[in-house]
């Protein structure tokens, strides 16, 4: 036992070497918490290269209300005790002043901690329904919600003509919703008809069985609300039955080059992903993003890891923060819409944002990947919706869409 | 140390992992049923407390009970108990290693029941903003220390009971039964009934101490008792030595504070992504160099129940 | 009181291990059980005792039917057996083992570990004590007072073996199925051992239905003998008739002399 007490006194010493103090001289501290490991593992890399990108410009600029900008990044593991135990060390050890980066599971564990401890967080790829009518006060969200990708679905199988669409939809985090909402409102609003709802759990040697019930349901098109790694055996199935002539409409989590390998090698197959996109027409925000982050990266920006998200955060904090005046997080959060909305001249980077707010002007700022435009409960008003088809065995997209204000979010 | 409400937190984590840890080492290391299943018990507890807890309309749900806390929560812990009788009954018959798989797979059900029964449970949407004892009655920042006081006193109050339970006859039964299951019956214990009275007392604490654990996550997914869950409180066990009674309490707090100090590492950005696949390593690393030099973990079966003439007997040649 | 075998049958895949034998075992003298290997008498335990129920015909204890029910009813009776490796609760003291036979079921549940249920209060307190002071007064008897806080697994092989006896006692049992007491013991504990078996029988009325090679051994102890040959049982009688029984002896022997020496 005087062993183990031992050892709890050295990791205590390790921990308070480890810790900083609170001083205003030190840098401002922006967390970054997110699945470095686990689930989404795959994506933290991007995400973390484009959060550099943004941290890297801020300071570049002069930094925020003079201060360096610290990027402190903190893995959660994926999962939502990680997002605790990670922010808590970014709180409570390191003193962050504001967060981003964390995922949908994540944000709604910290959500009520980070409203009691005022802390400004942008949720940069927040997909869950429940922030749909929360958050506004401390917790933004900059993509599109899991409903609007449910709509925009319907939306696309309407517009393309079909009335009977079967579904393929994997039980799990996140493919689950978008998948009822489509569901929904395909058949409520829009007078479709669902041949066939096949639900399944990730993790099969073969979902031979699934597919055949879907294709064979006589549908005019399949809808596949599944993950990433679930995606390439069910289309490497799709494409070994020959059921090329049945089109897909896939959701974003298959909008990755490997999917649109498996469905470029078959003759005649139509697949779309309606989905949040990057806002990349005539756009400096963009523009200038591209070449840093693939300086960084060694790749260029690609929608399916959601890597500019990551980057439009960081300006956005380090603009509100500046138009505060002040590190202090409820008047940094009540900034956020201010610098997001119009009125206010239209700004595209950290730097110019800077420059009129020096000048006293207000400011609207356009990120990579929309207008950020927010409403009241710190939702964008109009997210990016792109229709990405598969050329030549890639994702291009074909075109832009808005969300068709007559579909209605159903009620949960 | 310069941050305690920090380390308050990874306390009350530990303390939670730590009793889940000490019963567990009851239904495995004394009743020697290897459960892989814990976390499937900790979500019954946990959806079942918070299901009974619903009073508000609005979430969607199909049931709003709105039952008090004090209700909700003896009540989850009787549901997980019958959940667990009703893993045990078809599970027992089986033996150890098919038992382990069982388990797990049962683990993986209740979890995607969690995911499927939308209506009960919000699915992966889950529910978030939850009520917290006497959260009403201090500063938000100052509840940590409140958890970590209701945590401690619960982590107290399940090393009381499995500590009677592993000095008692009935422990002990269990031990022998554990040891030599035919020899057992030969001497007229009532093995089957015993581990299955096992299994449910094992389910009852698990889902008492569930609500904890939300109170900790705040907030309530199927996410949550992925397995991960359960091999965490198997490696806090396995550290702290299987078959002894505090072994994992003191398994937990050395792992999660350990894996914790790991994570203040402090790195340049460009080196995160070494830093974190070594974290793991390092937690795996522990677990190797505790196993090296202590087999049977900090606190072995052995020193718990030996006696001192037992060791010294030991020396005398037979 | 006796134990009653009425037409016990036991096939494995098609093979008759034991056929339709039929005995009736006093519980107070000492019983032989030999015959040669695979001649079906482990088999025949392991009816009795509930581990494999017999196929055909039924077995009687003391009047009651036993056959179908759970080993651990078996036991419960009085019917007390040991197993031919003496392994015994391998990370148990000597005393812990020797409680855990003694404990009543009703002390062994989550209820009785706080004390409530039967074993409530000083009745259970009672029990435990007199069980204490039993663990005491047998293994002082066995010669196992000094070990009493030694773990199973550091036993010796010939104290595990007492250790085996140690804890039948403590079950109190009506009588005792031996399988194999005498292998493995050294030669000059074989006598010990004999004494004690005989004691049991003569001082206490516990007897004993011992399974065994050593045709010496059983001879000297035992005050009837059963032969099993390939589940049948070919004789029956004491000790000094089945001696010279020439079927006996060309079978059992038949069988040592193939074997070579013998156990």
């Amino acid at each position: 036992m005087k062993r183990v007490i031992a050892l709890l006194c050295l990791f205590g010493l390790v921990a308070a070497a480890c810790g900083g103090g609170d001083d205003s001289d030190e840098p401002i501290k922006f967390g970054f918490l997110n699945g470095q490991t686990g689930d989404y593992g795959p994506w933290g890399a991007w995400a973390l290269w484009a959060a550099e990108v943004a941290v890297e410009e801020l300071n570049a600029a002069g930094g925020v209300l003079g201060r360096t900008v610290e990027l402190v990044v903190e893995d959660n593991g994926s999962t939502p005790e990680g997002a605790v135990s990670g922010y808590a060390e970014l709180t409570d050890v390191d003193g962050i002043d504001a967060l981003g980066g964390i995922e949908s599971d994540g944000m709604l564990a910290v959500f009520d901690t980070v409203h009691e401890q005022q802390l400004p967080t942008i949720c940069s790829t927040c997909g869950t329904t429940e922030l749909d009518t929360t958050g506004g006060d401390y917790v933004f969200r900059i993509i599109g919600s899991d409903t609007d990708n449910g709509i925009i679905g319907a939306q696309v199988a309407r517009d393309e003509g079909y009335d009977n669409v079967a579904m393929l939809v994997e039980l799990s985090e996140g493919t689950i919703s978008p998948a009822d909402v489509f569901k929904t409102v395909f058949t409520e609003q829009i007078g479709g008809t669902i041949t066939e709802d096949v639900r399944f759990d990730a993790g099969r040697s073969s979902y031979s069985a699934e597919v055949a019930r879907a294709f064979d349901s006589g549908a005019d098109a399949v809808y596949i609300s599944v993950g990433f790694e679930t995606g390439v055996p069910i289309l490497n199935e799709w494409k070994r039955r020959g059921y090329s002539d049945v089109p897909l409409i896939l959701t974003t989590d298959l909008l990755s080059p490997d999917i649109a390998a498996v469905v470029g090698e078959v003759e005649g197959a139509s697949a779309v992903v309606a989905a949040a996109a990057y806002d990349t027409e005539g756009n400096p925000a963009w523009d200038a993003y591209v070449p840093r982050f693939e300086a960084k990266a060694g790749d260029p920006p690609e929608i399916g890891f959601y890597d500019a998200w990551q980057y439009d955060q960081y300006i956005i904090l380090g603009l509100a923060m500046e138009k505060a005046g002040t590190t202090d997080g409820a008047a940094v959060a009540a900034a956020i819409p201010q610098i997001t909305n119009p009125p206010g001249v239209e700004v595209f980077t950290y730097a110019s944002g800077l420059a009129e707010l020096q000048a006293g002007n207000e400011i609207d700022y356009h990120g990579t990947t929309s207008n950020m435009n927010l409403n009241a409960v710190g939702n964008l008003q109009s997210p990016v919706m792109a229709v990405s088809a598969v050329t030549d065995g890639s994702w291009q997209v074909r075109d832009y869409v808005e969300l068709d204000p007559t579909l209605e979010k159903p009620s949960s | 140390m310069t941050n305690p409400v920090f380390w308050v937190g990874v306390l009350t984590l530990a303390l939670i992992y730590g009793s889940l840890a000490m019963v567990l080492n009851v239904e495995s290391g004394w009743g020697g049923m290897w459960d892989l299943g814990v976390a499937g018990l900790l979500a019954s507890g946990a959806y079942c407390y918070i299901i009974l807890g619903i009073d508000d309309p609005d979430l969607g749900t199909r049931f709003v009970p709105g039952l008090p806390m004090w209700l909700a929560w003896p009540l989850a812990a009787a549901f997980t108990g019958l959940v667990a009788l009703a893993i045990a009954l078809p599970s027992l018959r089986l033996r150890r290693e098919y038992f382990l798989i069982t388990t797990l797979a049962f683990a993986e059900i209740i979890r995607q029941i969690a995911v499927i029964q939308a209506d009960l449970t919000r699915g992966t949407t889950g529910f978030s903003s939850l009520d917290r004892p006497f959260d009403t009655l201090v500063e938000p920042r100052d509840y940590n220390y409140v958890l970590l006081g209701i945590v401690a006193f619960a982590a107290l109050v399940v090393y009381l009971i499995t500590r009677r339970i592993g000095t008692s006859a009935y422990g002990r039964t269990l031990r022998a039964a554990r040891d030599n299951e035919a020899l057992a019956l030969a001497l007229g214990k009532r093995v089957n009934r015993m581990r299955i009275k096992t299994f449910v007392v094992a389910g009852v604490l698990i889902g008492a101490i569930a609500p904890l654990y939300l109170f900790y996550i705040r907030a309530i997914t199927p996410q949550l008792f992925a397995p991960g869950i359960t091999f965490t409180i198997w490696t806090a066990l396995v550290i702290g030595g299987i078959g002894s009674i505090r072994g994992g309490l003191v398994g937990a707090v050395v792992l999660i504070v350990f894996t914790e100090a790991v994570g203040l590492i402090e790195v340049d950005p460009q080196y995160i992504n070494i830093l974190v696949s070594i974290e793991p390593f390092l937690v795996g690393l522990l677990l190797v160099l505790v196993l090296r030099f202590r087999p049977d973990g900090l606190i072995s079966e052995r020193n718990a129940f030996g006696t001192r003439a037992g060791r010294r007997a030991r020396r005398v040649p037979a | 009181m006796e134990l009653v075998l009425d037409g016990v049958r036991k096939v494995f895949g098609g093979v008759v291990a034991v056929a339709d034998v039929s005995a009736v075992i006093p519980q107070d003298q000492v019983t032989a059980l030999i015959g040669p290997n695979g001649a079906g008498k482990t088999t025949l335990f392991n009816a009795v005792t509930g581990f494999d129920p017999p196929d055909q015909g039924t077995i009687t204890f003391g009047g009651r039917r036993i056959n179908g029910l759970p080993p651990w009813r078996v036991a419960e009776l009085g019917l007390i057996r040991t197993f031919q490796t003496p392994v015994g609760f391998t990370t148990l003291t000597v005393r812990e083992s020797m409680l855990a036979a003694a404990t009543p079921w009703f002390m062994e549940t989550p209820r009785g570990a706080f004390g409530l249920g039967p074993g409530f209060g000083r009745k259970g307190r009672k029990l435990e004590r007199d069980a204490e002071i039993r663990t005491g007064e047998i293994a002082a008897e066995l010669g196992l007072e000094d070990l009493l806080d030694v773990r199973t697994d550091e036993l010796s092989a010939g104290d595990r073996k007492l250790l085996e006896f140690a804890r039948q006692l403590m079950a109190q049992p009506k009588m005792l199925l031996l399988d194999e007491p005498a292998a493995a013991v050294a030669p000059a504990n074989i006598g010990r051992l004999s004494q004690l078996v005989r004691r049991l029988c003569d001082e206490r009325g516990l007897g004993s239905l011992i399974i065994d090679h050593n045709l010496s051994f059983l001879m000297q102890i035992a005050d009837e003998v059963h032969v099993l040959d390939q589940g049948v049982l070919i004789a029956s009688g004491p000790p000094e008739a089945i001696a010279a029984d020439p079927e006996v002896m060309r079978v059992y022997l038949g069988e040592q002399a193939a074997e070579g020496a013998g156990p």
